[in-house]
């Protein structure tokens, strides 16, 4: 892809996939691969970024016979996803005002 | 390469994170192999890249969420973070000769309050100590005094005081011959104890004579001892 994909970025979309419903790790990734290439390493650091600043949260269920790690939003990541939210909105209006020539 | 070969070579590459987070990376990617089922091993491991390769994307984020909170312990809540980042500690802040003299003033009264006490009363407990023990030293001296000199000197007199009673028994002959003999027996018994108590004295006097001695000399040790720290003491409130 041609446009950075800045941390900021990786940070609002896994909180938008996480927000949809408790997930785990496996899932996050090829979730966020349906829309963008990303390696398949690259949601590791994102994930514990996004655990230490409180923005998630984590639990462990068992599953198929063994223990699974899931991801849940919490209120902190709820309202930081909010703001990202906001934020990328703005962008995309104001990107797609020059660049989205033709649904103009 | 296996999914197993590959946890062990992420595991060593993690080496030098702290336990819990290297535990966390590594229990990330054994669920992630498990999620993606033995199928998809294969290109799981193509994708992800060397371990290497991904061990260093971790260890670069965790340096760059260390640095932006320093402070926080891994696990741990971080904590409220200083405004400016500071990781060193303040240097001291020089104190103003007011908090000099008061910090003074109060170990000068601690040291009246407290230290004056506390030695008077530990020097008490000593000399109480070496008190008693002189007390015990001379009672033992009397007791041998009185069992070693006394006792012979005694039978010598009752030895001869019965010799001489003899001389006014001639009338009864036998009696003055028993008399006689047993005086001189006590008056025997009398020298063989003295001479074997004086020998038996002066065997016991040197060492009680250097036990006093070694008394002294510790009890002259501890009161330097004791000196030398009061005028260290004093010497710290000099330089406060």
């Amino acid at each position: 892809m041609a446009f950075p994909v800045t941390s900021a970025l990786l940070d609002a979309i896994v909180l938008a996939v996480v927000a949809r419903e408790s997930t785990y790790g496996y899932k996050i990734t090829q979730d966020v691969r349906q829309v963008m290439e990303i390696s398949e390493s690259t949601l590791y650091p994102v994930l514990r970024r996004l655990l230490k600043d409180g923005s998630l949260s984590t639990y462990d269920q068992a599953i198929a016979g063994r223990i699974r790690r899931y991801y849940q939003i919490t209120p902190a990541g709820l309202e930081k996803l909010k703001a990202y939210r906001a934020d990328w909105i703005a962008y995309r209006d104001s990107i797609e005002k020059v660049i989205g020539g033709d649904t103009q | 390469m296996t999914a197993y070969e590959y946890m062990n070579a992420l595991r060593e590459a993690l080496g030098v994170l702290p336990e819990e987070e290297r535990a966390n990376a590594i229990r990330y990617y054994e669920e992630y192999f498990l999620d993606a089922g033995p199928e998809n091993e294969a290109r799981v491991i193509e994708e992800l890249g060397a371990p290497e390769q991904v061990a260093q994307q971790i260890l670069n984020d965790y340096k760059e969420i260390v640095r932006a909170a320093p402070r926080s312990e891994p696990g741990a809540e971080a904590g409220p973070e200083p405004i400016f980042g500071e990781a060193e500690e303040a240097p001291r802040p020089r104190r103003s000769p007011l908090v000099s003299f008061l910090a003074l003033c109060g170990a000068l009264f601690l040291g009246v309050t407290i230290g004056i006490p506390l030695l008077a009363s530990g020097v008490a407990a000593i000399f109480s100590l070496v008190v008693a023990v002189l007390t015990l030293i001379g009672v033992i001296l009397l007791a041998g005094v009185l069992l070693f000199a006394v006792l012979p000197l005694a039978l010598l007199l009752a030895g001869f005081l019965l010799c001489v009673f003899s001389l006014f028994l001639w009338t009864m002959p036998a009696s003055a011959l028993v008399t006689l003999g047993v005086g001189l027996c006590l008056f025997a018994i009398g020298i063989l104890l003295g001479a074997g108590c004086m020998r038996l004295g002066a065997a016991a006097f040197r060492p009680l004579l250097r036990a006093g001695g070694w008394c002294i000399e510790q009890l002259g040790r501890l009161l330097r001892l004791v000196a030398g720290a009061i005028s260290r003491f004093i010497d710290r409130l000099k330089g406060v």
